[in-house]
């Protein structure tokens, strides 16, 4: 993909969660505490192409996606997006500037990303809770449209909405339309998520583990939706997910996460098959699969102990006190990986890691 | 004798929409020591097997019909009070969904393991704090985290906990429902070889009930397939995951992503699963069913033996046969 | 929402309901109250509660038995009482001209027979100067005789409270030495009969003698309670007191005798109950405790003092009669009866100390009620709502700040501060129940803010937030619709601490004095010493009329927050 142009360069993006202080802390004028949700990370996305966070729960991949749409607050580095010209104009006009057609996210005033909200979208893991309960899809579908005023009649926003429904295989889109998410199953809720996402003919969608809690034998129609939608409609995905081996069927290239930092980026296949951090290795190792000899041996998995705190991370490299590597050649790393936080550093055409083992 | 045996159970929900018939006529056999692994999607009446097998059904449901028996004494006719003395904890106990909320916040882990030991083994204080200690090395855990209270445990060490006290009183059978389901994978892969290193030190019977075939994968001899509130295939795990007969079962382990070999186009089962108010006539799957012929719309098929202990409910296989 | 869909949710509430016992029952209950609210004209007279306080004069004239019990007492009690109810009467006006010879004479052969006689053996025309001269030295030239006769028939158990006779007279002129007479009569059924007028004035046998009647300026009168009212008149340049024409004037047998027993002059009771207490052998001695009525009611014998005789029944007559003397060139009076009533249990909630009906003020109490209840808790709840969501919504610092304040508010001893507003504030019921929303509103606060926390951490609300939704949009389309129903709810459960606060400071005193409520009700009878009286019907009422529209809305409330709360809905 790297043919393509990039839609998304995210620099040193850091999303820092201030902690709770006590009365006696404030007092005493001690330093607000921060939760390093997302702690410096660094990535290009390409237009059209699927682009996976992976990593365990509290890594901090969920933060950085709602990060890029701006549900969060950021703390530092740049978010910058390449908008379509009729949004640059739109931004212009409530006084946000642009750099040779590109915009900083994280500059912008929350209150003006308005415009930049038809392009950027967003599909959450849980059918269940993303959907008003009170809302009929009619109605969920409609409120994106009223917003930003697309469709000046009620009969035309409702030709929009039958349209969206139909992409997304809901049919009849009239029955479906008068329905309430209670009224649907998991699988129908998600894709009026997906409806919802792409009504407003986004060009940049976060997925966040979108199927996650489906069933088994649904994900895969959900995910080939992901595609077709994809391709009829050219958006680019951010696919958040703690699943590789999902990553794997439909990501480009693979993001692996872990305590806010990026640990290695490169092409799904290649990061799954020669992981290169031991990060990596132990995640690829931990995944279970339906193969009934596995049960006659331990599943060997290179990693110690269970993940720190986001608002106590290790000194030098975050990874270190969990890494077989680092135990195994203590001596030879114990200024460094203890010390100095490796950067994320290209070893391979498209393939980076923030090791100090591959320096 | 095996340790565990249903026969035709049906445990029925009585709600005012209809009643749900959530387990319907489910037969199953468990050996000493043998790990049956029970899968299936959400609401296909697998929790409400395992509920049914401890006789913890919630209301409106209840076991309509059928008989588990459980080494010799048929469960179902016992009273709450004998259940509660006799059979659960002691004998049957449990890992749920969920388990990281099955700890009482306001008790220490001490406090939480001892006392089922207090009052079912008749233990002092004393005797109860080292078999604590005993139980929590053998789950993988430092014995200092006695002391903690729950909140101060990571999710990884709230599930060994309850694996503790699940094994606490050394029961003759554990069910395990969803007993990873909330973990991260690398967590998750740790539970299971502690669950792994448990049941190879000590031949225990487990009842693994999860919608994840992999995990199945990981523990099970034998496997039984769910859906609609029915049995379709249960056999030898070699058996169903390498040579599935139902095409439920195939279909199913054909949309699991895997992480190595070629990357094929992931199967999935249009629709939804059938409203267990109203099931369609013959079999279940009929109308998700890419083979349905009219005698599944028509007639439930039988279970019929297609292998070595293995067993099929699916009108494809018995025309074969 | 279109209007089908807000008919199907009140069909599926409806519908939900007819499921809730409890919550039928409290809108039933509502239902019932409201229409005692609004039907509140037709029930009873609105000039009751008009009249309420500071308005004796009209009570006066209602002329109500003062702490009566209701009339259903009757139905639970063995021992009868009478029920007050008007009684028949007759009048008889009589009148002389002694400007016209025959009246004269009339009067002559009546009064003085021996002049008649003399007069008689007159030639004619000698007797009409006789005459003539006769009728100047009377002094006045008519002679007007006003008899009312009211019949009371006695049949119960217990005897009345009083029996009493309202009549309109004047106008009477009273030059001194024109006596102006009044006689009260009263005839029991076995006969003995009671001069209850004062003064020792034996029965002539002629109405016309002014010496069988007790001056009306006696000063003996105006102490048993019988008073006139005079005014002076000019009458041809001389200032004279008069009677003026329609003075009302009431005649309460109870009144009359209660008053001669307490006074000390043995000379003003015993001619009046004399003829009772010989009859009966019976001596009253000064300071006994007697109730007037048991006695005059009861068989006469050994012990009728104390009613222990048992009651006399039958036909007790009370003749009230006045002559009148009118000089010429003078206007004659008109005299007529108002009321004749007996005074016994009255009304379906009975009267309080000053005769006033309590079914009014108990019938009125449900509007203020309702009134008070509703807006201080529809308002306070609107407050709170807003309030808490505005703290919950913006969350931050602004949440810090508001929330504390409201723990502040909260933490106030709202009695105390109550009590005090009340009293500078508090003479209007608009303050009071602006005082009472000042205080209700933080309750809410604290529910509401933690729900719309809770909501807001919802994945929808971010959905909303990621396509563009404003905080507005979010807050009214997606925060409030789910906080609705349990502001509903909120609303009923909050009415009955609103209808208790303010029946609270109005049972201290400190209501509005120009209205009536339940809590008005209550500390009069309080401030009276109603129970100590033992008028139950004076306490009661209001009490239970309080706890039953409290427990109306605890009901309506429950069964709300039932049906509507969002926890309980799938």
């Amino acid at each position: 993909m790297s043919g393509e142009q990039p839609i998304l360069e995210v620099r040193d993006l850091k999303v820092w969660f201030p902690l709770r202080r006590s009365i006696k802390e404030i007092l005493a004028r001690a330093p607000v505490r921060y939760v390093h949700a997302v702690d410096g990370i660094s990535f290009d996305v390409f237009e059209g192409e699927t682009f996976c966070l992976v990593g365990e729960s509290g890594c901090g991949k969920t933060t950085t996606g709602k990060a890029i749409l701006r549900l969060v607050d950021i703390y530092s580095g740049s978010v910058r997006y390449r908008p379509t010209q009729l949004t640059l104009q739109e931004l212009e006009a409530h006084g946000v500037s642009n750099e040779d057609g590109w915009v900083d996210i994280a500059k912008i005033h929350p209150k003006k990303m308005k415009p930049l909200r038809k392009e950027l979208q967003i599909v959450y893991q849980d059918p269940y809770g993303s959907l008003d309960p009170r809302f009929r899809v009619k109605d969920t579908l409609e409120e994106p449209l009223i917003i930003h005023g697309i469709g000046e009649t009620p009969e035309e926003r409702e030709e929009l909405i039958v349209k969206a429904l139909e992409d997304v295989k809901l049919v009849p889109p009239e029955d479906i339309m008068q329905r309430y998410p209670h009224q649907l199953s998991g699988g129908q809720r998600q894709r009026v998520a997906f409806a919802r996402a792409v009504i407003l003919n986004p060009r940049l969608v976060v997925t966040d583990e979108p199927v996650s809690m489906l069933d088994v034998s649904i994900r895969a129609e959900i995910l080939e939706l992901m595609n077709e939608l994809q391709k009829t409609r050219r958006l680019t995905y951010i696919f958040i997910t703690h699943d590789l081996a999902v990553a794997r069927y439909v990501c480009n290239r693979i993001a692996v996460m872990y305590l806010g930092k990026i640990v290695e980026i490169a092409e799904a296949r290649e990061l799954i098959d020669e992981p290169l951090h031991p990060y990596t290795k132990a995640l690829v190792a931990a995944i279970p699969e339906p193969d009934p000899s596995n049960k006659e041996k331990l599943r060997e998995v290179p990693i110690k102990g269970e993940v720190p705190s986001a608002a106590e991370i290790p000194p030098g490299c975050r990874f270190h006190p969990r890494c077989v590597a680092f135990e195994e050649q203590r001596e030879r790393l114990k200024d460094l990986c203890p010390v100095k936080e490796p950067p994320l550093i290209e070893v391979k055409p498209g393939h980076y890691v923030a090791c100090w083992l591959h320096r | 004798m095996p340790l565990l045996e249903v026969k035709n159970l049906k445990t029925y929900f009585f709600t005012l929409g209809g009643v749900v018939k959530a387990v319907d006529n489910v037969s199953l056999t468990l050996e000493r020591g043998e790990v049956l692994g029970i899968a299936g999607e959400s609401g296909c009446g697998k929790s409400t097997l395992a509920w049914s097998i401890l006789g913890l059904v919630p209301p409106p449901g209840r076991i309509v019909s059928g008989s588990i028996v459980f080494d010799g004494i048929d469960i179902t006719k016992l009273s709450e009070q004998e259940l509660r003395s006799k059979i659960r904890w002691k004998r049957i106990s449990m890992v749920f969904q969920g388990a990281m909320n099955a700890l009482t916040p306001v008790f220490t882990v001490e406090m939480q393991l001892s006392e089922p030991l207090i009052i079912h083994k008749g233990m002092t204080k004393k005797e109860a704090r080292e078999e604590v200690a005993r139980l929590l090395r053998m789950v993988g855990l430092d014995e200092t985290i006695m002391k903690r209270y729950p909140h101060e445990l990571s999710g990884g060490q709230k599930q060994r906990v309850v694996i503790a006290m699940a094994l606490a009183l050394d029961p003759d059978l554990v069910i395990a429902d969803e007993p990873t389901t909330a973990l991260d994978v690398v967590i998750q892969a740790q539970i299971l070889n502690l669950m792994k290193e448990l049941q190879w030190k000590k031949k225990r019977s487990i009842i693994l009930i999860t919608h994840d075939l992999s995990i199945i994968a990981e523990l099970a001899d034998r496997v039984a397939i769910m859906y609609a509130g029915k049995i379709v295939e249960m056999g030898p795990s070699s058996e169903i995951f390498t040579n599935p007969q139902h095409p439920y079962t195939q279909l199913l382990l054909k949309a699991i992503p895997r992480l190595r070999g070629p990357i094929e186009k992931l199967a999935y089962i249009p629709g939804t699963p059938p409203d267990l108010r109203i099931p369609p006539p013959g079999c279940r799957f009929a109308p998700r069913c890419p083979f349905a012929m009219d005698v599944c719309r028509k007639d439930e098929p039988e279970m019929v033996k297609v292998g070595e202990n293995h067993y099929v409910a699916c009108w494809l296989t018995q025309k074969g046969r | 929402m279109n209007y089908i869909e807000i008919a199907k949710k009140i069909r599926w509430f409806l519908g939900e309901l007819r499921r809730m016992k409890i919550g039928i029952l409290g809108f039933a209950l509502l239902f019932i109250f409201v229409s005692i609210a609004v039907a509140f004209p037709y029930l009873t007279n609105p000039k009751d509660v008009e009249y309420w306080s500071g308005h004796t004069e009209y009570w006066e004239e209602r002329m109500l038995p003062k702490l009566a019990p209701p009339v259903w007492v009757n139905m639970f009690s063995s021992t009868k009482s009478p029920v007050t109810s008007d009684l028949k009467y007759q009048e008889n006006l009589q009148m002389l001209d002694m400007y016209n010879p025959d009246d004269l004479k009339t009067y002559l052969k009546e009064l003085d027979p021996k002049t008649f006689e003399a007069l008689q053996k007159l030639p004619e025309d000698m007797q009409k100067k006789a005459l003539d001269m006769l009728k100047d030295q009377l002094g006045f030239r008519y002679l007007v005789y006003y008899e009312a006769t009211v019949k009371y028939t006695f049949t119960e158990d217990l005897p009345p409270r009083d029996i009493v006779a309202e009549l309109s007279l004047g106008p009477i002129y009273l030059y001194s030495g024109l006596k102006q007479g009044l006689r009260v009569e009263l005839e029991r059924p076995d006969g003995i009969r009671m001069v209850l007028t004062p003064g020792i004035y034996p029965d002539t046998g002629s109405v016309y003698d002014i010496n069988r009647y007790t001056d009306i300026t006696d000063p003996n009168l105006p102490k048993i309670g019988v008073s006139f009212i005079t005014t002076t008149a000019n009458i041809s340049g001389t200032q004279v007191k008069v009677i003026p024409a329609n003075t009302s004037w009431v005649f309460s047998l109870s009144d009359l005798i209660n008053k001669l027993l307490t006074s000390s002059d043995p000379g003003l009771i015993n001619p009046i109950l004399g003829p009772l207490l010989s009859a009966a052998n019976e001596t009253l001695v000064p300071g006994m405790k007697v109730d007037p009525l048991t006695m005059i009611t009861s068989k006469s014998g050994k012990g009728m003092t104390s009613g222990a005789t048992g009651p006399l029944h039958g036909d007790y007559v009370l003749k009230i009669m006045f002559l009148v003397r009118v000089p010429k060139d003078h206007q004659l009076p008109e005299l007529h009866v108002e009321k004749a009533r007996v005074l016994g249990l009255y009304g379906l909630m009975g009267t309080d100390y000053l005769g006033r009906d309590l079914w009014s003020a108990i019938i009125y109490g449900v509007r203020w009620a309702l009134i008070i209840g509703i807006t201080v808790s529809v308002i306070s709840v609107i407050i709170g709502v807003l309030y808490g969501t505005i703290s919950g919504y913006l969350g931050g610092k602004v949440d810090s700040v508001m929330l504390r304040i409201a723990q502040i508010w909260y933490s106030l001893p709202v009695l105390p501060l109550l009590i005090i507003l009340a009293y500078f504030f508090g003479q209007n019921i608009w303050n009071i129940v602006w005082i009472l929303i000042v205080f209700g509103w933080v309750g809410m606060v604290f529910t509401v803010r933690s729900m719309v926390l809770q909501i807001k951490e919802n994945v929808y609300i971010e959905a909303a937030r990621a396509i563009g939704a404003s905080s507005w949009r979010i807050i009214t389309r997606h925060v409030f619709p789910q906080i609705l129903p349990y502001t509903f709810a909120s609303i009923a459960l909050s009415v009955p601490g609103a209808i208790l606060a303010e029946a609270g400071l109005s049972f201290l005193g400190l209501g509005d004095p120009a209205l009536v409520t339940w809590g008005k009700i209550l500390h009069e009878a309080e401030l009276n010493g109603a129970l100590l009286k033992g008028a139950w019907w004076w306490v009661l009422p209001p009490g239970l009329g309080i706890a039953l529209v409290g427990m109306t809305f605890v009901f309506i409330g429950y069964a709300l927050d039932k049906i509507l709360n969002p926890r309980l809905i799938r």
